[in-house]
């Protein structure tokens, strides 16, 4: 039970949710994998009249458009990650409606880490169906700015 | 009775934490809602039973959203139906993707 991490921005933060990176399950030999740690920053200056960013972690079903990226093992010792990553995406993917497992508005000028312990059963749960995954979305009212993160995930 | 800064993460399972950095630097407990995944966070203060509540049924602490189902659907299980009706639709090949 490997640890990965990926890490990613949306570099076009706007008024509706756009994805900044995503985990996902395999299209085939699927495996569960298990988020414990979310980071979340800004990484463009931040806008001149302050504003907050809202940071959305749902479950997505589909692949959209986005760069492909290819997580890395924390220990180098692991095999590679069975699933897919991606970062940046162009035309968002299939969100299964009401599935936000966290979500939160912050202020444009502060990093965020929230963090579970692994086995404490506050780990955030993907099944092992394919394409089935977490989708990390952003959206701000006045920050047009990069913005997204570093996720944590435990494939099973 | 009301929830102490600091109190909360103590209780062990399923429980994490969001920090904040910079100046103002601070720490919030959350707990994840073993119905539904939902990242729920404590504020310090709050009253219990304005951040969800306890399923006797499986024993685990649930989001206000799943409270309100009175219901015991441990996402577990879901995970085994959604992953049982995958490989169902795909021998019988009816995946729709």
């Amino acid at each position: 039970m490997a640890v990965f991490s990926i890490q990613g921005q949306q570099n076009a933060v706007s008024s509706g949710y756009k994805t900044a990176l995503s985990a996902v399950a395999a299209a085939s030999n699927m495996r569960r994998g298990k988020v414990f740690d979310i980071n979340m920053s800004q990484s463009s200056a931040p806008a001149s009249t302050d504003t907050n960013i809202q940071f959305d972690l749902s479950r997505q079903t589909a692949a959209g458009t986005a760069t492909a990226y290819t997580l890395v093992a924390n220990d180098p010792a692991d095999g590679a990650f069975t699933g897919a990553g991606a970062v940046n995406y162009t035309i968002e993917g299939t969100i299964t409606a009401n599935s936000s497992v966290f979500n939160i508005g912050l202020n444009q000028r502060a990093p965020y880490r929230w963090q579970t312990y692994l086995g404490s059963g506050g780990e955030l749960v993907y099944p092992a169906t394919a394409n089935n995954g977490f989708a990390f979305r952003v959206l701000s009212a006045g920050y047009t700015g990069a913005a997204g993160g570093t996720l944590y995930v435990q494939e099973q | 009775m009301a929830i102490l800064p600091g109190r909360y993460l103590n209780r062990g399972g399923q429980t994490g934490e969001l920090e904040v950095f910079g100046e103002q630097a601070k720490v919030c407990s959350t707990f994840t809602c073993q119905h539904c995944q939902k990242v729920t966070f404590v504020r310090a203060g709050c009253n219990p039973t304005d951040l969800g509540g306890f399923c006797w049924k499986c024993d685990q602490l649930i989001c206000p959203k799943c409270v309100n189902k009175g219901t015991c659907d441990p996402w577990e299980e879901q995970m085994k139906r959604m992953e049982a009706r995958y490989e169902f639709r795909k021998s019988a090949g009816i995946l729709d993707y």
